[in-house]
């Protein structure tokens, strides 16, 4: 080990003693191979074990780890230390979010939102297994592919300043997540989804900030399939508008 | 957690989309050839004067095309207004706001029949 | 559902968007509507006076022309252009062209929506340059 350092200022807040969040700094041994990851879980297991976080696979898969660091959400096990050292880095919790406990959010709100836009096939009538798998041609796979790769890791909501304004906006990765489903050509749950992305809440309190796509570290894009969607149902409404007697 | 259905929206969604490309397409080269281009000197002739103008609005097709670069970017304008004032935290006033932008763009449609159709 | 647990909720000022950089340029992109709206009322205008006659209309003129609407149009310019940079360029990921069972590569899109905005503007400047 080198005898390097970094500090990282981390966010404190222990309900149990405060009323509002507080700040703590440690200073952690600097390697040039380590994430913010390493250095919290170096802080949990030498400095301060009362520190909380959440994380679990280090590998940008789990999606739990997303705090923000110097300001920006980001995967903490994917923002290495080396590309803010020497200066002093800074922990906070994913913003917009209540905050439990130091690091840790509460996302029963995000959880809500996603039970909300039904993220899974959606049949009018099942067939029975006998019949066999629903096939899809490569293709069809391609058209939702990309919306497909959401980890919930919710570094889109912490870069959605409509949802840090108003919480009551479905939000990037629910509405991201409704698109997929949608584009699915398994599926026949577009009714049903379209209530929730497409009320008040949903879609039309977007304004395409655009962030949330920025921050996404798989590349989802949920801005693009917000837009989309957008287009979709404006499209549809002009239709049902000229032409009534339209199935739609 | 319920989920309000405005049937409004698509709408006013889709006259700001289309002002939006509207402006994007026409604007910049009409603000050069209406504000800049005479006053800046940087062409010859008065590409703006009485008689050209003239001359121009005497097509009908011109006219139809003024009126929607003019109405269109309207109701763009209206939308993202509307918008801007949410996230500069107004939101108590969500009606208000929502009345002022698009009457706005509503009145200045009005104008701009009333001037394109009716005066000329 | 009851929560159990107390929480701290942060609030997000409203001068949010002066604190990033892709906030900042976004407020702008909203304001160029402004600018554009602007534009429009005092073409408008103009176009009013030009109905009134010959006389009115050089009135308006002479007034348009000042620095201070001189400084204006070119202001409403830069906004105006800036709409068009952004508009166009999320062109390809917003709408999605398909021809049969082709889907048009996103940035093709995009790439056509400029190529259309340089040939509308040919278009309208050889109209004021050529046709008047």
């Amino acid at each position: 080990m080198s005898d390097k350092t970094i500090g990282i200022r981390v966010t404190r807040f222990r309900p149990e003693q405060e009323d509002a969040p507080t700040e703590q700094v440690y200073e952690v041994p600097y390697q040039e191979d380590w994430v913010v990851l390493d250095a919290l879980n170096y802080i949990k297991d030498h400095i301060d074990g009362t520190l909380s976080y959440r994380w679990s696979c280090r590998m940008g898969v789990c999606g739990s780890c997303g705090m923000m660091v110097n300001g920006e959400p980001k995967l903490t096990c994917a923002a290495f230390l080396k590309d803010y050292y020497p200066n002093e880095l800074v922990v906070q919790p994913l913003a917009h979010f209540p905050i439990i406990r130091d690091l840790v959010v509460d996302i029963d709100d995000f959880m809500d939102k996603l039970k909300a836009v039904q993220p899974w096939i959606i049949r009018e009538e099942e067939k029975p297994v006998a019949e066999g798998e629903y096939l899809q041609s490569p293709a069809e796979l391609k058209e939702f592919k990309q919306f497909s790769q959401c980890i919930n890791c919710l570094l889109c909501y912490a870069a959605c300043p409509v949802y840090g304004l108003e919480d009551v906006f479905v939000g990037p990765a629910a509405l991201a997540l409704s698109y997929r489903y949608n584009l699915d050509s398994r599926d026949e749950g577009y009714a049903q989804r379209t209530v929730v992305a497409a009320s008040s809440e949903g879609i039309w309190e977007c304004t395409f900030i655009g962030e949330c796509s920025v921050v996404c570290p798989k590349d989802v894009d949920p801005a693009a399939a917000i837009q989309r969607t957008k287009v979709e149902t404006t499209t549809n409404w002009f239709k049902s508008f000229l032409m009534p007697w339209g199935n739609k | 957690m319920s989920y309000k259905q405005d049937k409004t929206e698509p709408f006013w969604w889709g006259l700001f989309s289309a002002g939006g490309v509207v402006a994007a397409m026409l604007i910049p080269v009409l603000i050069y050839f209406v504000g800049l281009a005479e006053p800046l000197g940087l062409v010859g002739a008065e590409v703006s004067g009485y008689e050209a103008m003239s001359k121009l609005l005497s097509h009908p097709l011109v006219k139809v095309v003024f009126f929607v670069v003019a109405v269109l970017p309207l109701y763009h304008a209206a939308h993202r207004i509307r918008f801007m004032l949410h996230e500069f935290g107004v939101r108590k006033l969500i009606l208000p706001i929502h009345y002022f932008c698009y009457g706005g763009a509503i009145v200045g449609t009005g104008l701009a029949a009333y001037i394109l159709f009716y005066l000329f | 559902m009851s929560q159990s647990y107390e929480t701290y909720k942060p609030k997000l000022s409203p001068t949010w968007w002066l604190k990033s950089r892709n906030y900042f340029l976004f407020m702008m992109r909203e304001l160029s509507s402004v600018f554009i709206a602007a534009f429009v009322i005092l073409f408008l205008y103009q176009l009013f006076a030009l109905a009134e006659g010959k006389e009115a209309y050089a009135a308006c003129r002479d007034e348009l022309t000042t620095p201070g609407f001189v400084v204006f149009y070119a202001v409403a310019f830069v906004f105006a252009l800036y709409h068009t940079i952004t508009w166009l360029g999320v062109m390809g990921r917003v709408q999605v062209v398909r021809m049969g069972a082709f889907t048009v590569p996103p940035k093709l899109v995009t790439a056509g929506a400029f190529v259309g905005f340089f040939f509308v503007s040919a278009v309208v400047g050889y109209i004021f340059l050529y046709v008047l």
